[in-house]
């Protein structure tokens, strides 16, 4: 009842609301100004942008499944915890896909299978391999904003931390003040001489260094192994010419973002390691979230993603509970992994036992609250470069994680509770968010299960979601099967 | 390569997880734990790690990227004046198969590098120009190109790690010209900053060295450079290049005095316990929550420094080696964590103490590792018992299928932690065909809860702590019984040598730390003294011509 509430406040009240998120997101009235004033000058051709956003290791089906009616609606509130209820105001743009797996995964290994259609081992990193964010950023020339909330332990990037690759693994950014100076570090309204003189400069510095790593390679003739590090080694620094040191955004003025400012406050004067606490998670993925919020809003970085926590990582969730508002008996002070996620699936009278799993559901919803709360409602701002549209209706915001049922690491399609209606099918949870600029049909659920084992590859969700974000490609990973129904 | 003799566990074949096939359930939260070092690729391990030579070999040359850490005490060394007043914009390092972030293979400059790369050097080169007059006092008299070549001749030999030949000098000179008709003179060294700490020169560790009779020695300066970051985690100082410069890096005495030597430092024990981070793992506990024990959060950072402790004693100030870092029965907790833990408790925090009898002995009673390889609300007799398979026992890696189902969850008072793993494990062969391998191991140390704590009943029943660790007859009963077997087996000392020459050497070739090998392996020398034998190691001093290994 609170989410159709909602969703009717949501209906009458959309302007208003979205300028003032617009302003709580930190966007200042100037700023604000200048994007309306901006949409006049903005090209031709709605801008698209992309947000990848990561939740560990699953879910519990029997709190995540959308309930179809006769008619194709569907509610996403009316399935116990209702890890997806959040969403509910906005399931006009929403669409949920099932029936979909990753090849040959062995759990956490899914990470990077998942999201490249790779099938290789995930210890393997000398093979190339590009997951499906950052290969739509290459392909639109704009560079992944990859940032993270506790995307690794401390130590180093393992397996279980390795999502985003770019033909090598990405490390997400952990820390929101780094992100925020490399997103608006260097911004300026209209080039200057001396940006020009700069870049100038940067170019003849990159030509130097590109000499210097072609030299020492011709000195290394006959070791190829060596040789190849380089040839990486050269490639790396021509991308980084490509990009150049020049921001194009069409913001006036850089924004202050509130939740950064707050860390701006809280982690002065701390060490790297502070940003990879568990205890300071959540104000890190609150700003992290209006970090990419904001990057999208600006078209400052049309292509985010966002890695909250790593595969196994225990962290005590018990600080959620607040933040949910919850009062009752719920335990989320426990692990995330191994305490919440691996609580096993029961049946009671011969229907899933709703209790068992709720403290997972909360957790989990926890993800797609903030989610909602700090990118979701914020991107309805009207999207300056396109009059008449928001943000959110040319974004679109794939949610997804690396196995389908967190206790049995599904990679695919799998039947839970068999018998009589109303079974429980486990998914991959997928999702996405916004109308990516209509180029997607949405307020759908899409199963390509068979009913008799058989699942689509996410493989052609990638390359589908690539095209739609007007990638000239019918291939990705391998996959070259659009899903059409998906498509508007 | 001549192989004498292979102790590798004798598996009969290539053991795969099934337990979801055979209807009974490996704990996925054991095998997600461990994932990312046994839980791989079906690759065998034990072969090459458990492998002794008959002599040590000469590796493939190789360019090694400095890892995060060591590019940072690159910059610090080259860029004292402004140390401390910036930071790093590099991410984690990618870690090995054995837990390490320097392997040589995985370290290479991806994109993300690159431009990671990019900001640091600008960063540095922006506090460069800030304090020009400090850095560079002819900056102040004759700002010139002179001077910018004295610059780029004393940076460029700390950043390098060997002296810049003239027409490398003039390399960079050429970008100053460039540079400077745009821009004033600070500007222009802060360019000329930005060029050398992006160079491949300082990017990456040479061990390349030259052309020479079939075979490639190593410079002189290649071999002050892993001399000083091998045994200190750190770039060259000025004194190290002197000797590679005099040319005095050849004698084996002096090589492995200089070892030794670094190894005493500050940064010596820092890279020492590096090491010993990676091969034990126990700075996990650092991230780890457990189940209905808040004290745990605020003691967890003590645990980890307890250990480190336990090591610097043991290891550095005892110079142990396997024997004495298994065995040695004091600790060294905080207070707090002796109070919760019911040690005695020390006159300060860190100081020793004499372990109860019942509360186990060596490294592998350490609380922090007891709780690191334990589920949230119980003891993991499968992860303990894979810590040791994996990291004393070099057992071959184990393939886990997906869709696994959980264990069943505990029930206080009803059965043991060791009754439910046999149950799920024993019971099913699906399972036991692996579990059999490290389960009863992991029995051993069934006298310590979720928490690493002792306890001297599980909900009121009784605990069996016995066993026979697999493929020997070596019965145990209990924790202290358990670690002194392992200590007495030879294939122990060979797979923890197998990973420190991994360790130094940043490859895990096997046969390049033959040399004193076995002297580890016999207890005649410890964890430092091997370490620093390693120095002395063929490999240390020349590679093969054409990237294959080579007898020696």
């Amino acid at each position: 009842m609170k989410d159709l509430l909602r969703a009717s406040r949501v209906r009458t009240s959309m302007n208003r609301r979205l300028f003032l998120k617009a302003l709580g997101l930190g966007l200042s009235l100037p700023l604000v100004h200048r994007l309306l004033q901006s949409a006049s000058a903005a090209p031709a051709g709605v801008p698209k942008r992309f947000l990848l956003f990561y939740m560990p290791h699953g879910v519990p089906t029997e709190h995540f499944r959308p309930l179809v009616n006769a008619d194709g609606s569907f509610t996403l509130a009316d399935s116990g915890v209702s890890v997806l209820g959040p969403l509910e105001p906005y399931k006009n743009l929403v669409n949920i896909y099932q029936g979909f797996n990753y090849p040959g995964a062995s759990t956490h290994e899914g990470i990077v299978k998942f999201l490249s259609n790779y099938s290789g081992s995930n210890s393997d990193d000398s093979s190339t391999r590009t997951s499906i964010e950052h290969y739509i950023g290459n392909e639109l020339n704009s560079p992944t904003l990859a940032l993270g909330a506790l995307p690794h332990r401390r130590w180093g990037i393992d397996f279980d931390g390795k999502l985003m690759w770019d033909a090598q693994p990405v490390v997400p950014e952990n820390n929101p003040l780094a992100a925020f100076d490399s997103i608006y570090g260097n911004f300026s309204s209209a080039p200057t001489n001396d940006a020009s003189v700069q870049d100038d400069l940067f170019q003849a510095l990159l030509t130097l260094n590109e000499a210097e790593i072609s030299s020492l390679s011709k000195e290394l003739t006959g070791l190829s192994k060596q040789q190849s590090k380089l040839q990486i080694h050269l490639e790396s620094i021509q991308s980084l010419r490509a990009s150049g040191t020049g921001k194009n955004l069409s913001c006036a003025a850089v924004p202050e973002i509130a939740a950064v400012e707050s860390l701006r406050t809280s982690a002065q004067g701390k060490p790297p390691e502070w940003f990879l606490d568990e205890n300071n998670f959540e104000p890190i993925l609150q700003a992290q979230l209006q970090l990419a919020a904001s990057a999208l809003i600006c078209n400052a970085r049309p292509v985010v993603a966002l890695q909250s926590l790593y595969a196994n990582c225990e962290i005590n969730f018990g600080f959620a509970k607040a933040s949910l508002g919850l009062t009752g008996s719920e335990n989320l002070a426990r692990g995330h992994h191994n305490g919440l996620s691996h609580s096993s699936f029961q049946i009671q009278n011969g229907m899933a036992d709703m209790n068992v799993r709720a403290d997972f559901a909360w957790a989990q919803r926890y993800f797609v609250q903030n989610l909602v709360d700090h990118v979701i409602a914020p991107l309805g701002v009207d999207d300056p470069a396109a009059p008449g549209s928001t943000v959110l209706d040319n974004t679109t915001i794939l949610v997804c994680s690396e196995v389908g049922d967190g206790a049995n690491h599904t990679s695919a399609t799998s039947d839970i509770l068999n018998g009589p209606p109303p079974g429980l099918t486990s998914h991959l949870a997928l999702t996405t968010i916004g109308g990516c600029g209509g180029a997607l049909k949405t307020g759908q659920v899409l199963n390509y299960n068979d009913g008799e084992g058989s699942d689509r590859p996410a493989g052609d969700l990638w390359l589908t979601l690539a095209q739609a974000m007007g990638v000239s490609t019918t291939e990705f990973g391998g996959a070259t099967n659009v899903v059409q129904e998906a498509l508007a | 390569m001549k192989q004498l003799q292979t102790l590798a566990l004798l598996f009969g074949s290539l053991c795969a997880f099934a337990c979801a096939a055979a209807g009974a359930g490996e704990n996925a939260s054991e095998k997600d734990t461990a994932q990312g070092s046994v839980f791989t690729n079906s690759t065998a391990f034990a072969g090459d790690a458990l492998a002794t030579c008959e002599s040590s070999v000469v590796g493939e040359p190789l360019l090694r990227r400095l890892s995060a850490r060591e590019f940072q005490a690159s910059l610090d060394a080259a860029f004292p004046s402004v140390q401390g007043m910036w930071n790093s914009s590099f991410s984690p390092d990618p870690i090995s198969r054995l837990g390490f972030d320097n392997e040589a293979e995985k370290l290479l400059v991806s994109k993300q590098t690159a431009r990671e790369l990019s900001e640091t050097a600008g960063t540095v080169a922006a506090l460069v120009k800030k304090n020009i007059e400090e850095i560079l006092p002819c900056a102040v008299s004759s700002a010139d190109r002179v001077c910018a070549g004295e610059y780029i001749a004393r940076i460029g030999r700390r950043l390098f790690r060997r002296p810049l030949p003239l027409e490398e000098q003039e390399r960079y000179l050429q970008f100053y010209d460039q540079v400077v008709t745009t821009t004033a003179f600070p500007e222009a060294i802060a360019w000329l900053t930005r060029a050398l700490i992006m160079a491949p020169a300082s990017v990456y560790r040479s061990e390349i060295g030259f052309v020479s009779e079939g075979q490639r020695p190593l410079t002189q300066f290649e071999i002050a450079t892993a001399l000083a970051f091998t045994f200190s985690g750190a770039p060259p100082n000025d004194a190290l290049l002197d000797q590679a410069e005099r040319g005095e890096l050849f004698e084996p005495v002096i090589l492995r005095q200089i070892a030794a030597n670094l190894l005493e430092t500050p940064q010596g024990s820092e890279q020492l316990l590096r090491f010993f981070g990676a091969f034990l793992e126990y700075p996990r506990v650092t991230s780890l929550s457990k189940a209905d024990a808040p004290e745990f959060q605020s003691l967890r950072e003590d645990l980890a420094a307890e250990t480190s402790r336990f090591i610097e004693a043991v290891v550095v100030e005892g110079r142990g080696g396997l024997q004495e870092l298994l065995t040695d029965p004091r600790t060294f907790p905080s207070q707090a964590a002796a109070k919760f833990y019911g040690l005695e408790v020390p006159s300060q925090d860190f100081f020793p103490v004499l372990r109860p009898p019942e509360f186990g002995i060596g490294v592998l009673a350490q609380s922090s590792i007891l709780a690191t390889e334990a589920s949230p609300d119980a003891s993991s007799p499968t992860q303990r018992g894979l810590l040791v398979y994996e990291r004393f026992l070099c057992g071959i890696e184990l393939s886990v299928p997906p869709d696994i189902p959980d264990i069943p969850p505990v029930i206080v008072g009803a059965n043991t932690t060791r009754e439910r793993y046999e149950l799920q494990h024993a019971a099913a062969p699906g399972c036991n065909s692996c579990h059999r391998e490290f389960d009863p191991i992991g029995f051993g140390f069934e006298y310590f809860d979720a928490l690493g704590r002792y306890r001297s009943d599980e909900g009121g029943l009784p605990i069996d702590s016995t066993g026979v660790i697999p493929n020997t007859d070596i019965a145990f009963t209990g924790q202290a019984e358990l670690v002194r077997g392992l200590a007495s087996m030879n294939s122990v000392g060979l797979c923890v040598s197998s990973q420190l020459s991994t360790f130094a050497f940043g490859n895990e070739a096997g046969c390049l730390g033959e040399l004193e090998r076995m002297a580890f392996v016999e207890g005649s020398i410890g964890f430092i003294e091997y370490l620093a034998s390693l120095a002395v190691e063929p490999n240390f001093i020349r590679r093969t011509e054409d990237g294959s290994s080579l007898d020696e």
